[in-house]
């Protein structure tokens, strides 16, 4: 608002002092700490410690997000295949299709859900000692389980030797689990090509569930090649 | 120096102060002395403040610019002497009471007519159109160029609407002369409001 002659007028001048013994009153305020609730100025690093907040809230909510990402999309093939092994032992509970050795047997089935490996190899090649009272069958069974407990113990090449003679065994009920083990420990032995053949015998299975983790692994590892 | 005296229970009557010693601080006060400003805000800001929120019901922000308001104010009427030593804590705390159910009838009005109390100014400002507010800025900036003698004297005369008499004698009073009577302090101030023309760029 301004006069004719062009001056700012009384009312000007008492509405700019208001303002201006407002803005020193309050600032005098906060010199002493008083101030709005929610606005610390006395010490002036409230902001910046929400600021901090904010910084690591942000990082908690990116790494949560990395983390929840990793684990939801596709990996490599040696981490499916990881994947696919930790499921080995509860895949295969154990089961006796021999009445031949009923006690040896079951020895071998508690040593297998008590996860101690080193107990049911020896109980399993014990068996194994028989082979001339045991039938082909039952002596792929055995070498099936031995396969598994060396996977089990991260010993791929002689869970590949013991997956050998349960494939070759002609009727064996494990040989689709042996070629799918197998591949595995192809895989985990860093023998691609070997493992290809076997996991393409897999993904072939369309009815079988490991078909669909098989056919992950090929695709992972088409990629990475 | 000056020490507020405590009383136990109630605020301090007089914001802990003597007489003496608050004709003394006041007259500091119109001289640039904050002391009595502080000794007052110190004693009593809070006291007024949670008067507000647990007497009145007030929020916290609408208390704290209740009380800013009314302390501005208080100041004001102190520099201009119209408030004189007696129950000052009383009455500075009558003036927010009086602050607050002002800006609680508004606010009652306001939401009756538009549903929304929040925009409601806390003190009685005149509508502000945005040409005048840009003056108003202007005129601040202008108003801290001016230098301390002008500021002073354009306070005195249209903030605290001091008599151009009462300035002459205070002014005076303090070893002054340049500002003998009425006609002189007149002249200064017209010298004044050149300069803050100037200032705005309006000559």
């Amino acid at each position: 608002m301004k006069n004719p002659d062009n001056q700012p007028d009384d009312k000007l001048f008492s509405k700019a002092f208001q303002l201006l013994e407002r803005e020193k009153t309050e600032e005098m305020l906060r010199q002493h700490g008083i101030q709005r609730s929610g606005k610390v100025v006395r010490y002036d690093f409230r902001k910046k410690f929400n600021a901090w907040w904010m910084a690591a809230a942000i990082l908690v909510i990116a790494l949560s997000s990395l983390y929840l990402y990793q684990q939801m999309t596709p990996h490599g093939s040696l981490q499916l295949a990881e994947n696919a092994l930790s499921s080995v032992s509860s895949d295969y509970n154990f089961s006796v299709r021999s009445t031949d050795l009923p006690k040896l047997m079951l020895d071998v089935q508690m040593a297998f859900n008590k996860k101690d490996w080193t107990t049911m190899d020896t109980l399993l090649e014990e068996a194994l000692s028989q082979s001339d009272s045991i039938d082909a069958q039952t002596k792929a069974g055995l070498h099936f389980y031995l396969g598994v407990s060396a996977l089990q113990q991260d010993h791929f090449g002689d869970a590949v030797l013991h997956f050998n003679p349960v494939i070759q065994t002609s009727g064996s009920v494990y040989v689709r689990d042996a070629v799918w083990l197998r591949g595995l420990a192809y895989l985990k032995n860093n023998k691609l090509d070997l493992a290809l053949i076997d996991l393409n015998a897999t993904a072939r299975e369309e009815d079988w569930t490991k078909s669909k983790e098989a056919s992950m692994i090929i695709s992972a590892l088409e990629d990475e090649r | 120096m000056y020490s507020i005296h405590e009383t136990h229970g109630n605020p301090p009557k007089n914001f802990g102060l003597k007489a003496g010693e608050f004709d003394e601080l006041l007259e500091r006060l119109l001289h640039g002395d904050e002391t009595l400003f502080e000794i007052i805000f110190k004693s009593h800001f809070d006291v007024c403040r949670n008067f507000l929120i647990r007497k009145m019901g007030a929020d916290q922000d609408v208390a704290y610019d209740i009380t800013l308001d009314v302390l501005v104010k208080f100041r004001r009427n102190l520099l201009a002497g119209k408030i004189k030593y007696g129950n000052l804590a009383a009455l500075f705390t009558i003036d927010a009471r009086n602050a607050f159910l002002r800006w609680s009838e508004k606010a009652k009005k306001q939401e009756f007519y538009s549903g929304n109390a929040d925009d409601l100014d806390l003190v009685d400002h005149v509508e502000d159109s945005p040409d005048s507010m840009e003056n108003v800025n202007s005129l601040k900036i202008a108003l801290g160029k001016v230098g301390n003698d002008c500021y002073e004297l354009l306070n005195w005369h249209y903030y605290l609407e001091m008599p151009m008499k009462t300035i002459a004698e205070k002014r005076s009073h303090r070893g002054d002369d340049r500002f003998l009577n009425e006609a002189a302090v007149k002249t200064k101030i017209a010298e004044c409001r050149k300069k803050i023309r100037q200032l705005m760029g309006l000559v």
